[in-house]
């Protein structure tokens, strides 16, 4: 079974899995921008608070 | 296109109503709430406004019905944003006046727009013993308003239909994520529905862990997930996010109004694989460059004024209300008062600056936006080398937003016109509060609370303030949150039609 093939076994409701894995990994980084600037905030407040 | 309005007001009013009855038919949701909850007064209220919502919407859209696939002009499309904006502001406030938990229409009339406009500013009397309906149509008003009440109605046409992109530009959302305005609006929805499930269920366990039975952890994290999302700072309790005094549940919060303050482009890029954007981008650039400066600002300032004894204090009050501000969330974990009593005046000015520069356009934030704050300063570079530099060594000044972008004339005059009319709104907001007797400071800082559409308040939003204050406040949440223009082209509709009449009477009698 070939990668294509794989794919089209695995839609559902006309999202592919690969599509499924883009839009995590997007939610994921965007998460992980969020944290990164929290983790800014929290060291300027030990650094100078 | 405006010079015919006897037969171009129909599709304006069918459009409306369309606006309004989708808006409006969410009432089934608190509806079903309440009566999970067995609150029949509340229930009853919500018939009551539902049915005069759907007489007027039906009654708007019969109207139009025939004419409905006109394609509507710019000017035409952004009257029914502003119009539907401000008929959805006197239809969704029924419910409220209804369950008597204001004292006052124009009070009801006041949290509806706050809602809406994401604002999360509020009236309310003893919010912690609202009815859980009247909290569920709070919290779908700020999260629907956060995505656009047009792009809502968008998502249920057919993609032939007229003039839908000149609609959705009027809710001040120029994003083409497709070619298409109604695929785009669909986009958009999915995106938000997909935050929608990951974030109430980390705010449910947020709330769990912080000790509330699961019903109430429940709905506590799907309405503070709406509220994070579309940076609208409305909550189910009077002390806002200070409530729960749970450090998770305030990181948990900080996460999603941060990714809430993105613009639509940005999540469509990110979630369709263009994983560089995210850094790439002007907006993001210009937020965390904002962000720093502003933090910095104000974490010296509450050193000064000595508030927070320690680290840990000073990044759950300090850091999480500037960013909270800069996001234009209005999430609080302090009272009111501390922010004049306590915070002193580099820290208000730091706070007041950053709820001006506010989160991306085209999402659910308001402020400048971080693309004009972005846009004006690459200018003012370009400026400095074409001085500076020899000619032969000045190139075009470009910006990265989803692609690479040529800095023309017309883009850095459209961007500074839209940060001196948020300036000149700010203003106006400001002199509001002096004339009503508040100080400059305190003036200044719910006056760029209500531009930004942000929510902190300092202690001036409650019912007792003066009606003309509330006036000023609710035409400045939806000027700002239409980003002008629409309002402007409403106000313009309106006094040529009402002079057209004018001319017309003498014949008519």
């Amino acid at each position: 079974m070939n990668g294509k093939s794989a794919h089209s076994l695995n839609t559902q409701g006309g999202i592919t899995m690969k599509e499924k894995i883009k839009t995590a990994r997007g939610v994921l980084l965007e998460i992980g921008f969020s944290g990164a600037l929290i983790l800014a905030g929290l060291a300027v407040s030990a650094l100078l608070g | 296109m405006l010079d015919k309005p006897v037969n171009r007001l129909r599709p304006i009013c069918y459009y409306t109503g369309l606006v309004v009855l989708v808006l409006n038919a969410l009432q089934i949701l608190p509806i079903i709430t309440s009566v999970a909850y067995a609150e029949w007064p509340i229930v009853l209220a919500f018939a009551a406004s539902l049915s005069i919502a759907v007489i007027v919407a039906a009654g708007l859209m019969l109207l139009g019905t025939k004419e409905r696939f006109i394609k509507l002009s710019f000017g035409e499309g952004m009257v029914v944003a502003a119009g539907s904006w401000f008929l959805c502001m006197l239809l969704s406030a029924l419910p409220y006046y209804f369950s008597g938990n204001y004292l006052s229409y124009l009070d009801t009339c006041f949290d509806v727009m706050s809602g809406l406009t994401t604002t999360g500013l509020t009236l309310i009397q003893d919010l912690d013993h609202v009815s859980n309906g009247i909290n569920m149509w709070r919290h779908l008003l700020t999260f629907v308003g956060g995505q656009g009440m047009v792009v809502l109605a968008l998502t249920f046409l057919t993609k032939g239909q007229g003039g839908t992109y000149r609609m959705y530009v009027g809710e001040a959302k120029d994003e083409k994520l497709f070619p298409n305005a109604v695929t785009t609006a669909r986009r958009i929805w999915q995106i938000s529905l997909i935050y929608l499930a990951i974030g109430t269920v980390a705010l449910t366990i947020s709330a769990l862990v912080a000790g509330l039975p699961l019903d109430r952890a429940f709905l506590h994290g799907l309405w503070t997930y709406m509220s994070a999302w579309s940076t609208g700072g409305f909550a189910p309790m009077s002390q806002n996010i200070l409530y729960y005094h749970s450090t998770l549940l305030e990181l948990v919060t900080v996460v999603f109004f941060v990714i809430g303050s993105f613009n639509f482009a940005l999540h469509h890029a990110a979630l369709s694989g263009n994983t560089r954007e995210l850094r790439k981008n002007i907006e993001t650039v210009t937020f965390t460059v904002t962000l720093t400066i502003t933090v910095l600002l104000c974490t010296l300032g509450l050193m000064k004024s000595g508030v927070y004894p320690d680290a840990m204090a000073m990044f759950r009050k300090g850091f999480y209300q500037l960013i909270s501000g800069h996001t234009t969330t209005g999430f609080m974990t302090i009272y009111a008062k501390q922010f004049y009593y306590e915070w002193g005046d580099i820290a208000l000015f730091a706070i007041t600056i950053a709820m001006m520069f506010g989160g991306s356009a085209s999402s659910t934030a308001g402020g400048f936006k971080g693309i004009r704050t972005g846009i004006l300063f690459t200018a003012l570079k370009g400026e400095v080398r074409r001085m500076v530099l020899p000619e032969s060594r000045v190139k075009e000044q470009k910006y990265h937003h989803i692609r690479d972008i040529v800095l023309t004339d017309s883009i850095v005059k459209s961007a500074a016109l839209i940060v001196i009319l948020y300036i000149a709104t700010f203003t106006i907001g400001t002199l509001a509060g002096l004339l009503a007797g508040y100080p400059l400071s305190m003036a200044a800082f719910e006056s760029a609370s209500a531009t930004g559409n942000v929510g902190l308040s300092i202690g001036i939003t409650t019912a007792s303030m003066p009606a003309f204050l509330k006036i000023v406040y609710i035409l400045v949440m939806w000027l700002a949150r239409l980003e002008f223009l629409s309002v402007f082209a409403l106000i313009s509709y309106v006094i040529r039609k009402a002079a057209q009449v004018c001319r017309k009477k003498p014949y008519s009698l």
